[in-house]
Parts: structure tokens; sequence; C-alpha cells
């Protein structure tokens, strides 16, 4: 019967979410990498795990050549490993529960709050996997979290997400977006006069950024220089800094002819 | 613990996922619900049914193991037991890529006194360190066999110091015979910069006359070959892409070099560096999976500095951290491109002199590159190629201004579709898992 549908019926049967678990095996075909499906069957482990083997299974195995022999001794703790531990309780099905994810398109950022106006403070890459938060009031944007690193928000044009409706997304109150820092993003330059300050934010990313001399240190922030004259960059005289004074207010500390680079 | 799930396309089916632990050394291709499966387990370390096979399957192949301790943070202290002397500006080739412009500025040469003075440096931290031999190398920014008697000078000197050197040659191989011999004779390893077939190295190498070098370089690399000895390739790839595996299939073919190293130059002008679009490092990446496979058929290694599968590290590169990069006019830096003052990121990689009172270090100025690395690379965390192209070359991935330092590039996309590539190779060579040969082992050990 299946031979019978149209490709278009195949193609949603083929996206139908798949609820057990399976591995596959890959191969490389005229330049095309092909997937077969693998049974958790006859895993041999040599010792510290160094090699594996996956054993076929029916029409869709691997060459015979990559096939293990039958004869092939196991490990004996690969035996072992099957008795269930007495620590272990069954309490759910291996199947997850979906988490709602998307996936991204091409290279995107990762900004502080629902628009492009705001911090960028990640970025995502083409195909990257994102769990799906919340969204903001009108659903343009998306909260996400990226396994294992920032958490923020993605324009929603820029990400496939079908799991659900976006309507369907909690709405996630943005965070109020910071008082801007004080000064110009970036240290002291070449022939500028400046104090080089650093400050981290909630995601823990540490910015740089230079007041004029005399600035006020703002509340949070870390003095990483002198307030010093830099001049272009020379390699005339290498004096290693005495001190980075922390001060509230730093004081300019004119030394000639050299770079001074914060301790 | 540390997992990355990869989503994969897949022409024939629903899309699959290359479910990968670095830090053990295991990947293996699943369906979404074997990464939900894996997410979930690593993420909430709910129990399950011992009985599931997935889960029999997961704990066999140790996918289930704790993550070993990663490498703990290079370069705190500054003890260097490796000289890397950039001896001279002056080349007699005219590279299409070559980002120091060498040859085209005033001479310049470093002394012998200085180099000596970095040579006594590196021996006595290793006589500190209780290491078995330090290392001396000769490195570009121009030809250093241009420098003809420091060299002899350096090696004489380097061979009667207390303890043994290692000694090595970064060169394009442009010698004479008498030379040839002696190297042979003097050297205990060499890396050749070489870009391939006559058409490629002809127009990418070209001598200062206009002519090609690749007659010359070949002659070096059959006397190589004659004398067994242990020498690399370093190749250097330009667009159009589509002819770097044919190289790479030509250097098999012709040579008996085991190991070559190739890097993607994106600007065909000399002196600079510019930042590639996603379409060249998409060129490159794909021409460099193509020619890896070549390499892989006739027994050969080529490896790309930006995706190194099984590697563990905390630094891209050792340069930073704990090498002694001396310039011809005697500036200590942390990379070896940066040649002189001219370079964009002197001010940032500039780390002491070395000067008739000795060594000058500028701790602040070493501190502060490090935090900017680290800064960098930890923009990175989520990225499964954290561990193997650790925040990547930051010659090539720091730029001046604003925000300069955590840009995402172009570059990083070549690395994590390279990364990709390889891992697909992996485990279809290890029917069906890929566990890296020494991962957990190596780790620790450590």
């Amino acid at each position: 019967m299946d031979d019978n549908k149209s490709p278009k019926q195949q193609s949603d049967q083929d996206t139908t979410p798949e609820e057990t678990p399976q591995v596959f095996a890959v191969s490389k075909e005229a330049n095309a990498i092909k997937f077969s499906r693998r049974d958790f069957l006859q895993v041999a482990t040599a010792a510290a795990a160094a090699s594996v083997v996956l054993a076929g299974c029916g029409p869709e195995s691997v060459p015979p050549t990559n096939t293990p022999p039958p004869t092939q001794t196991k490990e004996p703790t690969a035996t072992a490993t099957k008795t269930a531990t007495p620590t272990s309780t069954p309490t759910r099905t291996p199947t997850a529960t979906p988490l709602p994810h998307a996936i991204v398109k091409s290279s995107a950022n990762v900004r502080f709050g629902p628009g492009a106006d705001t911090r960028i403070i990640g970025a995502l890459a083409a195909r990257e996997e994102v769990i799906v938060l919340g969204r903001n009031e009108d659903g343009s944007w998306l909260r996400i979290q990226q396994e294992g690193g920032v958490d923020g928000w993605i324009k929603a044009t820029l990400v496939d997400f079908t799991a659900i409706p976006v309507s369907d997304l909690p709405f996630v109150t943005p965070m109020p977006t910071p008082t801007p820092l004080p000064g110009q993003p970036g240290k002291t330059g070449r022939g500028q006069t400046g104090i080089d300050y650093t400050f981290t934010d909630e995601y823990g990313t540490t910015y740089t950024y230079t007041m004029p001399c005399g600035s006020p240190l703002p509340p949070g922030a870390k003095c990483v220089c002198d307030c010093v004259t830099v001049p272009a960059c020379s390699c005339d005289a290498y004096v290693a800094p005495q001190h980075c004074s922390c001060d509230t207010v730093c004081t300019c500390d004119k030394q000639g002819g050299h770079y001074w680079y914060p301790n | 613990m540390e997992m990355y799930t990869i989503r994969v396309r897949d022409s024939d089916g629903p899309d699959k996922y290359l479910i990968y632990r670095p830090l053990v050394g295991l990947a293996f291709v699943g369906n979404k619900a074997m990464a939900d499966l894996t997410r979930s387990l690593l993420r909430t370390g709910t129990e399950i049914d011992n009985q599931d096979q997935s889960l029999d399957f997961l704990r066999r192949i140790g996918f289930l193991e704790p993550d070993p301790s990663p490498p703990p943070p290079v370069g705190k202290e500054f003890s260097p037991t490796t000289a890397v002397l950039l001896l001279t500006n002056q080349c007699q080739l005219r590279c299409t890529y070559c980002y120091a412009a060498a040859g085209e500025s005033a001479w310049q040469e470093l002394s012998f006194d200085l180099a000596k003075a970095a040579i006594d440096y590196v021996c006595e931290n290793a006589q500190k360190t209780g290491k078995d031999n330090f290392e001396l190398n000769f490195h570009g920014g121009g030809e250093p066999t241009l420098v003809w008697k420091t060299i002899e000078a350096c090696v004489t000197y380097a061979r009667q110091k207390p303890l043994p050197a290692e000694i090595t040659l970064q060169s394009n191989g442009i010698w004479s015979a008498k030379k040839r011999a002696w190297l042979l004779n003097n050297l205990d390893s060499l890396s050749l910069s070489m870009d391939g077939s006559p058409e490629t190295q002809n127009h990418q190498r070209p001598n200062i006359s206009g002519r090609g070098s690749f007659n010359q370089v070949m002659q070096t690399i059959e006397e190589l070959d004659r004398h067994k000895f242990s020498y690399g390739i370093r190749m250097t790839a330009t667009a159009p892409w589509e002819n770097f595996p044919m190289d790479v299939r030509f250097l098999c073919e012709s040579t008996q070099c085991q190991s070559m190293q190739v890097e993607p130059a994106f600007n065909t002008q000399r002196g600079g560096h510019k930042s590639p679009g996603l379409d060249e490092v998409r060129g490159f990446a794909e021409a460099f999976v193509e020619a890896s496979e070549i390499a892989a058929r006739a027994g050969r290694s080529l490896v790309y500095s930006g995706a190194r599968l099984g590697q563990v590290t905390s630094a891209f590169c050792r340069a930073p951290y704990d090498a002694l990069i001396v310039t011809p006019h005697g500036t200590i830096v942390t990379c070896y491109e940066v040649t002189s003052d001219a370079h964009s990121l002197s001010c940032l990689s500039t780390i002491g002199r070395i000067d008739q009172g000795g060594i000058q270090m500028d701790a602040g100025a070493r501190n502060f590159l490090h935090t900017k690395m680290a800064e960098r690379r930890a923009l990175c965390k989520s990225c499964f190629c954290y561990w193997s192209c650790a925040g990547d070359c930051y010659a090539r991935t720091f730029k001046l201004g604003e925000e300069g330092h955590l840009q995402y590039g172009a570059r990083c996309e070549a690395n994590r579709f390279i990364t990709e590539k390889l891992l697909l190779g992996a485990i279809a060579a290890g029917n069906g898992v890929w566990s890296a040969p020494n991962g957990r082992l190596a780790l620790a050990a450590q």
C-alpha cells in the first residue's frame, strides 16, 4: 500500500516525529552521505572503548567487510553491563519528552532582548538547534537557549520552528535593557588618552570600555588600565607597569614613549 | 557532562543527529529521539529503564561515562623551552598570499648575539624544568636560509649547550646543493612550504623575477626523499578551491612526504589577510574534505589547524603561551606572523624584547593578550569545536576596533563544516561509532 502513496504523502510520513531512539551507520556514496539504520546489537568494545562496532540488521546492513565476524569475541564487560544495577529503578521509558526546538536557518546573532537594537550576546551557526523557551508579545522574537550556551533572543524569521504554533509559546517578559555603559567600547587606542575598564554582564561576557581621563568608574566596573597617553605603538621601551590604579577616579599618568599595558 | 548534537541533513529521510562527546572522545549518529534521549540523560541524569536496548547501547560504548578532567588552561607561567627565531624579512620568492610581504622592505636580520641570548634562555628553562631537551626553530617572515651564517652559528652554538637541541626549520626549499647537504646533516626535521602541482606552485610561489619555483623545490624534495629525511609539507590553498584536492593528489603521487598541513589564504594580496566570505570558506572546506580523503587513501596525513578531530586542547596554538618568538629586530612576539611593528596586531602581540641586557618580558602585555583570547574562546563554549579548535587562531580572528576580539567569523563556518564531515567519516570508518584512539585514556593520564 505504501508504494501507492504520492511523493508528498511519503514526505509527510518521513517528517513524522519518531518516537523511539535509533542509531545509524554512515557511508559515502557518490559524494553523498548515506545513513542506514542499525540495531543496538553486538556492540563490541575493545579495552577503554577504543573501538566499537555495530552489527548489521537485515537489508540495511553495512557492506560485509564492515560487519564484525560472527565469531568475534566480546569483552566480558559487555555482558556484565546487561545486568541492571540494583540501585537503578525504572521510572520511565527511554523516550524523552520532546523539547520545543528550533533550527537556525543561517548564522544568526543571539541578542540581549527582543530587538535588533539590543546587544549581541552570542552567535548561532546555521543548522544549530536551540531550545525555545518563549516569545515576545507579537511572536516576532523567540527566547531561546543554546545547548550549554547563551540564553537570549533571536528573530523568529531566522529559525525554523514548527513544533507548535508560536502563539502557543509562553510569553516572556524581556529583561529591562541595561543602562548603556559610559564611554566607548574598546580600549584606549593609539594616540588617545583614556581610562580603560571592564564590565562583566549577567551572561559572564566581559566588555572593555574606555572613558575620558578623570571620569568616575561606573558601579561594578573594574579598572584595567591607568589613565595614560598611548603613543603610536613603539617597541623602543618596555617598562612593566608598576601599578594599575583602580581608584574610582583615575588620574592621567603620562609616561613618555612607551605603551602601558594593563596588568 | 558535555555533549553536542549536530543536525545532519539526510536527503533520503528525516534529518539525523550527530551525537558527540568531545571530552570522552565518542560520536555516533542517531535520530531525533536518540538526540533528545541523550540530551535528557546528560542534562537531568534521570534514571531510566536499564533493560532498554538504547540505554544498553549507550552504556556499552561508554557514552554515559562522566567527562574526564578537561586540559588545564595553558600559559600561566612564561618559561619557554622553544625558541623560534624569525631570522629575516627577506625572501627569494614573492608568494601571492605572503602575509609578511617578505622581501619588500629594507633588509633586517636577527643578530647572532640576540639569537644566542634566546638559545641560552630556553636551554636554561629546560634545565630548570627538568626537560630532556630544548627546541630551536628557524621560522618565517622571510626565508631563514638567506641568513646562512647566522643559521650555521646558531646550530653550532645550540649543539654545544648542556642539553640536546631539537632543531627544525621552516623553509621555502630554495637551497643550493651545498646548503642542502649541510641542512640534511644538521637539522632534526623540516617543514617545507610547497603548494602542489607545477601549475599551482609556479602561480602561487613565483620567484622575484616572476618565474616559477616548482623545479627548484621539487629538487629539494627529491633529495629529502632520497635521504629519507623527516619533513612535512606546509601547503597554502587559495581559490579556485577545486585545484586543491588535485594538488594533494600530486604531492601524494610525487613525493614520499607523510605529513601535510594546509592553511587557506583568502586574500590574493601580499602583506595581510583579508577576512573571508561565507562562500569562500565553504569552498575551502569542501575542497579540504575531498583532499583529506585522497590523502587518507594514499596513507598520508593531511591536517588543517582549525579542525583537528580527536584533539582536546585549551589552546589553538602554543605560540602565544610557551614559545620565545623573536623577530629580526629583537622583539618578542606571540605569533609567527607578527614579524614587524607594521602588523595590525603588533601592539597586542608584542610581549617583550631582547637587547644587550638580556630578555625583558612585559608580563602585563602577555596577560592582556591571554585575557582577550580567553574572552573570545568563552564565546565558543556552545560550539562543538570548542575543544579541538579551541578558539581558533587569534591572528585570524581578532580584528582591531569595536569589540573586534569577540567576533564570530566565517572561518568558524569552515572549522565547523570540516569537523562535522571528519566526524561523519570517522563514524563511517568505525562502523557506526567514532571513538578517539587516545581520547579518554590520554586525558586521564594528564
